[in-house]
């Protein structure tokens, strides 16, 4: 498969997780957004907040080229990990989300972790070279942590752009209406240290929800590093408030 | 830390409080969060950029350059910029660690203003205490002469993100 049309983002088309599903589309050929030629970003999506629903049809494909589909997602509660290989606050969480992932997959919930650096993804797919699998570095770090995750690729940062991820990791969770219910962290224990103590804010959205009971939409605080955004430090990037224009 | 510790950090500390006044050096302290929370307090009266990074943080590193260029006219004008490592966020870092990891990096990337090493590991503890809505690294948050949060930048920044956060502390 040509990994290189794998990525298909079109806004304003359908709502994620919250639609009967429709044929699916062929995949389109779509490169990762490039910078307009003034060098200035496409304009940004409208972001996500609590208690919405993603607008628009997102697809993304995993680092083995498969594609997955907002659709196919729908009445399902799926949480959403943006993670990193190279950030050590996102090392600290691993083994805690991947035993959230293991007690949580068998009751039918869907994890989806999300690379958006492009320091670790590059700009674009990388193009396919005789029987090299691509994203060696990622599955590399999968094996030599033994993390179960499954990784999709968000060349471009369009999809932590609509999500408005900042951090890796950063969870987001919907419930099976399709909405946004918790964003943030995974638990207020960053070192490990207060297993008895801790807030386990993703454990408890997601064992209220499968009880069927309503999370009342909350967001914390994410910590951790800062997604490393395409262009990111040729001309400023984050989110700001306050500065001067 | 130890008690010999945390006087020997309290000496760097006023050291690097009294080094402030000079906008082209580089201090150094060593700070436990009460020691941050002094320190930011011992800046009342003087407009401050705060900016959170580590050795470790790659973006944190690639933007300190622009912070200080997009800063020089800020501290000209007795503007004060902290530099603050957040080195023990990461497993198995000793402080003596932190220090050595800091002061090279300060060193090669040409650093000026208050550089304080954070002894602290746990940025959610960090972040109650210090009432600042601390997020991924980098962030840089500005205060106003009177001491007011006026502005915060998450995520890598350039020359021009610093500028306007400087001037939007009024000085």
């Amino acid at each position: 498969m040509n990994l290189l049309i794998a990525l298909t983002l079109s806004l304003g088309a359908a709502t994620l997780f919250a639609q009967e599903p429709k044929p699916a589309p062929a995949p389109t050929p779509a490169p990762a957004p490039a910078p307009a030629a003034d060098g200035t970003k496409p304009a940004a999506p409208k972001t996500l907040e609590l208690g919405q629903r993603v607008e628009g049809s997102i697809e993304l494909p995993d680092i083995d080229g498969t594609l997955q589909k907002a659709h196919d997602l729908l009445g399902k509660v799926v949480v959403v990990n943006f993670f990193s290989i190279q950030c050590p606050i996102q090392a600290q969480w691993d083994g805690r989300l991947a035993a959230i992932q293991k007690d949580f997959e068998a009751q039918g919930v869907v994890f989806l972790h999300i690379d958006s650096n492009v320091t670790e993804i590059g700009e674009a797919p990388p193009k396919a070279e005789g029987d090299a699998k691509p994203y060696d570095n990622v599955r590399q770090h999968l094996a030599a942590r033994q993390l179960p995750f499954r990784v999709l690729v968000d060349h471009g940062n369009r999809v932590a752009d609509v999500f408005a991820a900042t951090s890796t990791p950063h969870v987001y969770v919907f419930g099976k209406d399709g909405k946004l219910a918790y964003k943030g962290l995974v638990d207020d224990d960053q070192r490990d240290k207060n297993p008895k103590g801790r807030k386990n804010h993703l454990r408890d959205v997601l064992g209220t929800m499968l009880i069927g009971k309503v999370v009342t939409p909350y967001a914390t605080k994410e910590i951790g590093c800062s997604i490393k955004r395409l262009g990111a430090g040729k001309r400023g990037g984050g989110k700001a408030r306050g500065e001067k224009q | 830390v130890t008690p010999r510790a945390r006087t020997a950090a309290a000496i760097t500390l006023a050291a690097a409080l009294a080094a402030c006044d000079t906008p082209t050096a580089a201090t150094f302290a060593t700070v436990d969060v009460a020691g941050l929370q002094q320190w930011l307090a011992a800046q009342r009266g003087k407009p401050l950029l705060v900016n959170f990074w580590a050795t470790w943080c790659a973006p944190c590193v690639a933007e300190l350059p622009d912070l200080i260029a997009g800063t020089a006219a800020f501290r000209a004008g007795g503007g004060v910029i902290g530099l603050v490592a957040m080195e023990r966020m990461v497993d198995g870092v000793s402080v003596a660690e932190a220090e050595q990891k800091v002061r090279a990096k300060a060193a090669e990337l040409g650093l000026v203003g208050a550089i304080l090493v954070c002894t602290e590991e746990d940025v959610i503890a960090m972040r109650n205490t210090l009432r600042l809505d601390l997020g991924a690294l980098p962030q840089t948050v500005a205060f106003d002469a009177a001491g007011r949060l006026v502005g915060q930048h998450e995520g890598i920044g350039d020359a021009e993100t610093f500028r306007s956060l400087a001037a939007g502390t009024g000085r």
